[in-house]
């Protein structure tokens, strides 16, 4: 799930670091079909290039592959069409550590955003099916537990409830 | 004449003492309110990917809390990472900002707390207060930490769950 994630999120991120940016033209006269091939074929080729680097591969195509253990998709997208030309596969490590390289650090910071951003989600949802009540006894009578065994005298709280009530 | 007097008498008192219940309770509703709008626009607008709501309806601390967990994750991936740059980018809504709350919306289910939970106001104070949320499979409810920042209220969230990944660790201690 934190894989599909990783692919879903980075999609504009390639599109405008790794080169599938138009090069350079003018914006008064139309791109032709061919030009857009090879702009196409330019993106791929570098995106099958930092594959390799990070001892990874280029998986063609709009479906997203299926990944193992740490590894990560990242998306090649047409930025005129917006769709995924196919997909960088390397483990995460190797992945980021290759577009650090590149100069691409942007691509690692939102990489590290997606993961936290999971993480967070992951806490969230963990604290409203299990509850906060629970762990909060669980941590003051760890404390307690902790002053007991030192000798001192344990200590801990509780929270606090009552006032108005509305229902949602 | 006793008799109506009486009657008119208990009239008068029966409807002073529902127009004081009313008001009571149009001050309980505008105490209520706004704590239970803020905390509900905060999820509703993760649902609807609305994150410069969302951001803005968080409390200050959960804000510099997210921009820390950012940036230690950061670090991990890119050591010239700096905390100004995860700021400034999530002041300006930038790529790390949307990225987070992408990540944050397609792995946590707000209907958890929208649809299949119970709402309960607890406690409120001048500048913090606590809504209970009962999940329906939960045996323990979640105290949702809610505080009053420049007269407007936020939510807590990092101080409502983030102490989860404290515990987590004294609970490994103790084990």
């Amino acid at each position: 799930m934190r894989n599909t994630i990783v692919v879903i999120a980075v999609l504009s991120l390639i599109t405008f670091n790794i080169g599938v940016t138009p090069r350079a033209y003018s914006r008064d006269r139309e791109i032709g079909a061919e030009e857009k091939v090879a702009e196409k074929i330019e993106a791929e080729e570098v995106a099958k290039e930092l594959a390799a680097k990070a001892r990874g591969t280029y998986v063609k195509g709009e479906t997203a592959p299926a990944l193992k253990g740490s590894e990560v998709a990242l998306p090649i997208i047409d930025e005129e069409t917006g769709s995924i030309l196919g997909y960088v596969v390397a483990e995460k490590a190797m992945l980021v550590s290759v577009l650090n390289e590149a100069g691409l650090t942007e691509v690692a910071n939102a990489l590290a955003a997606m993961e936290a951003g999971a993480a967070a989600a992951g806490t969230v949802a963990a604290g409203i099916s299990g509850g906060t009540i629970t762990w909060i006894a669980i941590g003051t009578a760890a404390i307690a537990g902790l002053g007991l065994a030192l000798g001192g005298s344990g200590g801990g709280g509780g929270g606090g409830g009552g006032g108005s009530t509305s229902n949602h | 004449m006793n008799r109506y007097f009486s009657l008119i008498l208990i009239f008068i008192v029966c409807h002073i003492a529902f127009e004081n219940n009313s008001a009571a309770h149009d001050e309980e509703y505008k105490a209520v309110a706004p704590i239970l709008s803020s905390a509900e626009n905060f999820f509703m607008s993760l649902k609807d990917g609305e994150y410069d709501a969302a951001w803005d309806l968080l409390s200050d601390n959960s804000r510099k809390v997210i921009i820390g967990d950012v940036y230690d994750a950061g670090r991990k991936l890119n050591k010239d990472i700096n905390r100004e740059d995860i700021i400034m980018d999530f002041n300006g809504r930038g790529r790390m900002f949307t990225n987070y709350w992408n990540s944050f919306r397609r792995s946590f289910d707000t209907d958890m707390v929208l649809k299949h939970s119970e709402w309960e106001m607890g406690r409120i104070g001048d500048d913090e207060a606590e809504i209970i949320i009962r999940h329906k499979t939960s045996g323990e409810p979640t105290i949702l930490r809610m505080r009053k920042e420049e007269e407007s209220w936020k939510v807590g969230l990092t101080e409502t769950f983030w102490q989860r990944r404290t515990l987590n660790l004294l609970h490994l201690i103790f084990q």
